[in-house]
């Protein structure tokens, strides 16, 4: 940041990089919103950077909505992220706090087994995820997303929690035993309200991932009924191929983008704060 | 309220890198109920640490601990009856001050108009009445140091453990605070175990002070007779300020030597007590204050005399400390401000013949006559 301050030439080859790299997250989204309020007729005869006609097709989202039964999907990704995101970051917070808290033997094991998940690829293990999903009967369940969610949650969480707990005074800790406190009254009324910062964080990140998630959802669930929105737009763009129905597509895309964000607009340091959270003290 | 007894406890430290520390040695005392006790000693001298052991944040390595009648090993905090008061408040910072105050009774699910009761009376003798509302972070650092206390008397416990409350206050805000803890312990007559590494916290609060070095117990005694009667080397040094002189003499003659080449005529009691020592070196160890200018010494100061070239003054106001070498040492006076005194001059020095004290150098036990 100080080289930045001080040198204008680094400064001016930072703020190009900055701007080109925005008009490439930007120009896209442009795009879709432009070509989300179009016919067929407009996409394909005019200019790609054409304004939309008037009136706007606000009929494609509605199209969307209800003919490709965007309605459902959106509630199930609604569902399966928020049960995901409540329990992970609960879970999560559990463990965090007795890593960082407490010494037992085997804690470094328990911690370090935690970060060996993180750098295992998920690829690697959804074959076998899926058939014992599979002999419990939890494919095709919006359950079984849950909790494939929750648990992949969980690492990262853990990881950034940790470092959270461990910046928490652990005069308060005693001072609650001392007041009384048993230890899940130390742990909910006086650690949790706490790390409520840390918690905030990694549940944004936690909405952010579970909302995006694609491949858990592309292999374990084949019943329609039970899409969350990332397949339902894959599907939707695969008909495509023998249907083509432009504008919905992209309305379907600012259906399943708009929630994030939205979400990004509102946490944005927050999002940024829970990637360091924990990292240094203060 | 209740008496707190240390029964032969010994707390050590293990540490797969480090090895093994002892923090308190073999510690066996009792506290008496609604008794002040102060534990002072250095850093790293199990001060601390006996009070967490008391608290049950610690467990000692051997040993009993009695809360009471009862032996409390086992027991955990919460079960041991006692209030605690932390070094950084250790406040609630997302609770109120009402909220932080009435923590422990909500816990002990005591009946609500109980809790406001008892909330009101804390916060009424702290002067917390318009606060309670607030959060810590809206309160200055004395303010926030009251409600820790507050939050300790709202519980009624058996035993109220300080564990160096004043340390993050200023001067001006410590003696305040010094005072108001005084007039609560009188007040509440309680059982009070407070730890300090500030001597003059103890001998301001304490009714009787625990002087700790390297886990062991030097001396128990009350803030006078630790002035009058320090058991040995370290504990003349370390209560008292500015801390006692020891000089490098020798017994002869009925003489002592000082280091430096004075001499001065025993008083009879003493030349008698010390007649073992006759020829062997010894440590003569005198108060600043116990040392006069000759032009304002008093009568009965006798004619335990030496001279030295003052070194450095420092004036006070109120008094004069006055720093001059005998031998190796460097030795502080505390005179009357208006003694003529010039830096480098050759100055005659009294000492009061009936308040020095006289130590083994090997020992470092004062020699009691």
């Amino acid at each position: 940041m100080m080289r930045g301050v001080k040198n204008p030439f680094w400064r001016l080859f930072v703020n190009v990089s900055l701007v080109g790299w925005a008009i490439c997250v930007i120009y896209p989204l442009v795009w879709t919103v432009l070509d989300s309020l179009k016919d067929n007729q407009q996409f394909l005869l005019g200019k790609p950077w054409d304004a939309p006609k008037l009136p706007l097709l606000w009929s494609n989202f509605s199209s969307v909505w209800m003919k490709y039964h965007f309605g459902s999907y959106f509630v199930n990704s609604f569902v399966v992220t928020a049960a995901s995101t409540v329990l992970a970051v609960l879970l999560s917070a559990m463990t965090a706090y007795i890593i960082a808290r407490f010494a037992f033997a085997g804690r470094g094991l328990l911690y370090y087994s935690y970060l060996m998940y993180l750098m295992i690829p998920t690829f690697l293990g959804i074959i076998p995820l899926f058939f014992l999903l599979n002999d419990f009967h939890l494919t095709n369940s919006l359950l079984g997303l849950v909790i494939v969610y929750t648990v992949a949650a969980v690492p990262f969480n853990v990881f950034v929690l940790v470092g959270f707990f461990r910046t928490l005074p652990g005069e308060l800790q005693e001072a609650a035993a001392i007041d009384g406190a048993s230890h899940y009254a130390v742990f909910f009324r006086v650690m949790l309200p706490l790390a409520r910062p840390g918690l905030i964080s990694v549940a944004i990140v936690t909405v952010l991932n579970i909302w995006n998630e694609y491949i858990f959802a592309l292999v374990l669930v084949n019943d329609p009924a039970k899409y969350t929105i990332p397949v339902a737009v894959a599907v939707m763009q695969g008909e495509m191929q023998y249907r083509t129905e432009w504008g919905p597509l992209f309305a379907a895309l600012l259906v399943s983008m708009g929630p994030v964000l939205v979400f990004y607009t509102l946490f944005q340091k927050r999002i940024t704060g829970g990637l360091t959270a924990g990292a240094v003290k203060g | 309220m209740a008496r707190v007894e240390f029964k032969n406890i010994v707390k050590v430290y293990e540490d797969e890198k480090r090895g093994s520390f002892t923090a308190v040695k073999g510690s066996s005392f009792v506290i008496e109920d609604r008794e002040f006790v102060v534990f002072v000693g250095p850093s790293g001298c199990g001060k601390t640490t006996s009070l967490r052991m008391i608290a049950g944040l610690e467990r000692q390595t051997s040993g009993d601990i009695r809360i009471g009648e009862r032996v409390v090993n086992d027991l955990h905090p919460k079960d041991r009856d006692i209030a605690m008061v932390f070094q950084d408040y250790a406040l609630y910072p997302h609770m109120t001050i009402a909220e932080n105050l009435s923590f422990g009774l909500r816990n002990l699910k005591r009946p609500k108009d109980e809790i406001e009761r008892k909330v009101k009376e804390a916060s009424s003798i702290l002067g917390l009445g318009d606060m309670l509302s607030r959060k810590p972070r809206e309160l200055s650092g004395g303010q926030r140091q009251r409600v820790a206390v507050g939050r300790a008397i709202v519980r009624d416990p058996q035993v109220f453990l300080f564990d160096e409350p004043l340390s993050n206050l200023d001067a001006k805000l410590r003696i305040q605070m010094r005072v108001e803890l005084a007039e609560l312990h009188k007040r509440l007559g309680a059982t009070i175990v407070y730890v300090t590494h500030d001597q003059v916290e103890a001998m301001t609060l304490g009714e009787r002070i625990v002087v700790m070095n390297e886990g062991e117990i030097q001396q128990i005694a009350s803030p006078t007779e630790l002035y009058n009667k320090p058991n040995n080397m370290f504990v003349a040094g370390f209560i008292g300020s500015p801390a006692m002189n020891f000089i490098d003499a020798r017994i002869g003659g009925g003489q002592a030597l000082l280091a430096g080449g004075t001499a001065f005529p025993l008083p009879e009691a003493a030349a008698r007590a010390l007649g073992a020592y006759e020829g062997k070196p010894i440590v003569l160890g005198v108060r600043p204050e116990h040392i006069y200018g000759e032009a304002m010494a008093p009568d009965r100061a006798g004619s335990a005399k030496l001279e030295a070239h003052v070194q450095v003054v420092e004036q006070l106001g109120a008094e004069s400390l006055v720093y001059f070498r005998v031998g190796e040492r460097m030795v502080t006076a505390r005179v009357h401000p208006e003694l003529p005194v010039a830096l480098g001059a050759r100055q005659t020095f009294v000492l009061d013949a009936a308040k020095l004290h006289w130590f083994d150098p090997q020992t470092e036990q004062r020699i009691v006559f």
